[in-house]
């Protein structure tokens, strides 16, 4: 194999590949991109077994061909070497990266041992805006868990809605649930419902960012694969039961608190410095927010908002508040409560697509 | 008259580190607390040999004696069999632990008018950090003196007491002053005052301990100082530089108020070395049980649990795992726990004490969930309520009442206390040597 390629653009391919390469690898080979070079190509591959990212760009091909080599490396010199061209070049045991003033050789690892990388295969799926993906990503992803003992709410559903041609992403950790419904193209049908770990999501939507591009989605052998421009992402997939959150949406809230967002969530924040479980209390035309840790100390908090139905006092942690109200879009934010032991449902006015749902926390 | 003070000399009192409060701690200790209460519901076992057999596991075995039993060589931990023939008048009480954990309970509630700072380290015995309370309550020793009078004439036990400014010299201070005595080591003469006790006088040194300090040639506490740290490191681990801190009357330990303490830990020191994983594991489940115990009632939940494992040759090993949110129950912390033991296990050598210690602290807050859990520890809401009766059913009746079946086997092999340095006579040449 020899190409060569600009440093921004290897630089690029290389970090995209790293973000499927785990820091700790079970088999050595798992450290190590696989770069490949044909038809004027030039692929950058890093793969964990559960998530594969392949970057790919146009690049002036010598010869074709293909060699593993340390990711860690091979970034960490692509990173650090100067503007211009920069020639890769492997050898039987060797692999040579040089621009102009230095050359670096590198041993390399066997290609045939690097896992199956993925191709642009199965059937058509769906087709979403990169705006739009990320949007539904980074207001989902919070509310998954990170309990590695409950696999399932570790990944994100994400489910078709054939008739109306959306594809919807929910979330959740147990204490919260979020999910943003969005418009898609392409054949929506074919998509399987499926859960997808959330970082795989997350993945995607950083490939996507700074992209105007779509981003293609299908499911191919139980493997989502998604494609924004030149780089392919292949996730496994979650086995299990997602768990039938759609019972949880409260039908006609009691009360419906109204406010501004960004008022809302600056007066959280500062009654975090106090303590993450807070009280809210619901008045006529208030909320107080209130925080206490023992021997610490307490603060409290009234701001106006609009509130229909009543008043009621309820307990909520107020990370968790935070990041539901924070990801709403728009200025203004609906609350709507229940019974302090039941769930809280956070969205904007009149938007039906985000919803976050938020369980209270007992009060003493 | 069994108060004595220790004389130092004046130009000792001046403080170790400038600029910091000496700390001054009390030791109280009730004096045969198993007997004493026994005494209380029955009076007409007064002035004579009791002893009272252990909890449900240990009944051939005495777990506390009279000390008109000690007398005739009865010692706890002893097999029943041996000290009937050593003290055959003996009465023979099988033990009421219930009414022993509501006497505690009392003790504990008296000590707490003086000072948060109370830390309870068995049934019948707590350390006290009375050093902010000289402008309160006066003089320390004053105050260990109306703590001991209000626990006798209040409650109608009899205690005694140790007063220093390191907690290990108060311990032992406080053995040494039983029955019914003071001890008070003033700053400067704690090392002086260890010095001719033996060795297996401080807590911690056990019969394999002072075997191996004895065949270093080692016999007494003063012996102990003189050794340089590294050569008791290099024996005894991590415990022997610790050891050495103790022998020259050095405790780095502090008592956190037990309004917000910063963790929760249970620990227990086998009656043999052991490598039965089934028994650890039941030891490490009685542990977890008792931690959380206390978290519950102290409305607390934590979100970091260690686990300690000292192997035989005090080899000490620690393994910590933060969780996703904090808990107060046992069901989540005992599975997180069994794994880190069983990462700890690792050296084929057997294990002479297990602890647990849960920490990063925060007030209890119950997040209510969305799904119920399928999951092994069942639906949270239960688990909640289950626990709440269980603390109920402790609070009345004392913890050993209900027991969860897989910490049942644990319930051999706890070393008993070690029994009280035998009431020593009290040479003058004694106070001489502290006073040095």
């Amino acid at each position: 194999m020899k190409v060569s390629c600009e440093k921004e653009k290897l630089n690029n391919l290389i970090q995209t590949a790293l973000r499927a390469v785990s820091a700790r690898v079970t088999m050595p080979i798992l450290s190590g991109v696989l770069l490949s070079a044909q038809n004027n190509t030039l692929s950058v591959c890093g793969t964990d077994l559960e998530l594969t990212i392949k970057a790919s760009s146009e690049a002036r091909v010598e010869k074709e061909g293909s060699a593993v080599a340390s990711g860690k490396l091979i970034g960490e010199i692509v990173k650090n070497l100067p503007e211009g061209d920069i020639q890769i070049e492997s050898e039987e045991k060797t692999l040579t990266i040089s621009s102009d003033p230095g050359v670096f050789s590198i041993k390399i690892m066997s290609p045939e041992d690097f896992p199956a990388v993925p191709d642009w295969e199965g059937e058509e799926a769906f087709t979403v805006s990169a705006r739009e993906f990320q949007t539904a990503v980074s207001q989902t992803s919070r509310a998954s868990s990170n309990d590695d003992k409950r696999p399932v709410l570790t990944g994100s559903l994400v489910e078709k809605n054939a008739k109306d041609g959306k594809i919807r992403i929910v979330a959740t950790d147990s204490y919260r649930l979020a999910w943003k419904e969005f418009e898609a193209t392409g054949n929506v049908a074919a998509w399987e419902d499926c859960i997808i770990p959330t970082k795989s999501l997350v993945e995607v939507a950083r490939i996507a960012s700074g992209h105007e591009a779509d981003i293609q989605a299908r499911i191919h052998e139980r493997q989502a694969m998604f494609k924004v421009e030149n780089s392919t992402v292949r996730s496994r997939l979650i086995e299990g039961q997602f768990p039938q959150y759609r019972q949880l949406v409260p039908k006609g809230e009691k009360i419906v608190v109204r406010g501004v967002k960004g008022d809302l969530v600056a007066a959280i924040k500062r009654a975090l410095i106090l303590g993450h479980n807070l009280r809210l209390s619901i008045g006529d035309g208030s909320l107080t927010i209130r925080a206490e840790t023992p021997d610490i100390g307490e603060s409290s908090e009234t701001i106006s908002v609009e509130v229909q139905g009543g008043e009621m006092e309820v307990g909520f942690n107020g990370f968790y508040l935070v990041d539901g109200i924070s990801a709403v879009e728009g200025e203004e934010v609906e609350i709507g409560l229940d019974d302090p032991q039941k769930p809280g449902i956070i969205k904007a006015p009149d938007d039906q697509s985000y919803t976050y749902i938020l369980m209270p926390m007992r009060l003493r | 008259m069994a108060e004595k003070h220790f004389k130092s000399a004046g130009n000792l009192e001046k403080a170790k580190f400038p600029g910091q409060p000496r700390r001054v701690f009390l030791h109280t200790d009730m004096d045969a607390f198993f007997v004493s209460v026994e005494r209380l519901l029955d009076p007409s076992l007064r002035k004579k040999p009791v002893i009272v057999t252990g909890g449900p596991s240990r009944r051939g075995v005495v777990s506390s004696a009279s000390y008109e039993a000690r007398e005739k060589g009865v010692r706890s931990a002893m097999p029943l069999v041996r000290a009937l023939r050593l003290c055959p008048e003996a009465t023979i009480i099988p033990g009421n632990f219930a009414a022993y954990a509501r006497y505690s309970n009392l003790v504990m509630e008296i000590l707490h008018e003086y000072t948060p700072f109370v830390e309870q380290a068995g049934i019948d015995e707590a350390y006290l950090d009375l050093t902010g309370c000289r402008l309160l309550f006066g003089n320390p020793a004053e105050v260990a003196r109306r703590i001991r009078q209000r626990i006798r004439e209040e409650l109608g036990l009899p205690s005694s007491a140790g007063l220093s400014s390191a907690m290990i010299v108060s311990k032992v201070a406080s053995a040494l002053a039983k029955p019914n005595g003071f001890i008070e080591v003033p700053p400067g003469a704690e090392a002086s005052f260890l010095a001719p006790l033996p060795v297996d006088a401080l807590p911690g040194v056990g019969p394999s301990c002072r075997l191996i300090l004895a065949e270093m040639g080692i016999r007494k506490i003063g012996e102990l100082a003189l050794l340089p740290p590294e050569a008791l490191e290099a024996v005894l681990g991590s415990w022997g530089r610790t050891l050495h801190e103790y022998s020259r009357g050095i405790d780095r330990r502090r008592i956190e108020s037990s309004e917000m303490p910063g963790s929760v830990s249970r620990e227990m020191t086998f009656e043999s070395d052991t490598f039965e994983y089934e028994f650890l594991r039941s030891v490490l489940l009685l542990l977890c049980d008792k931690c959380c115990a206390a978290l519950r009632k102290g409305a607390l939940a934590s979100r970091r649990v260690s686990v300690k494992v000292r192997y035989s040759d005090f080899d000490t090993r620690i393994k910590s795992r933060t969780l996703p949110c904090p808990t107060d129950r046992e069901q989540n912390i005992y599975p997180v726990a069994l794994e880190l033991l069983e990462r700890l296990l690792t050296r084929g050598v057997r294990v002479r004490l297990l602890g647990v210690n849960l920490s990063a602290l925060v007030p209890y807050s119950a997040q209510y969930e969305l799904f119920p859990r399928t999951s092994p520890s069942g639906d949270p809401e239960k688990i909640d309520r289950l626990n709440r009766s269980l603390d109920l059913i402790r609070k009345r009746f004392g913890f050993e009442a209900i027991m969860r079946a897989g910490a049942l086997n644990s319930a051999r092999g706890e070393k008993t206390r070690k029994p009280p340095v035998p009431e020593p006579k009290m040479p003058n040449d004694r106070c001489q040597a502290a006073a040095m």
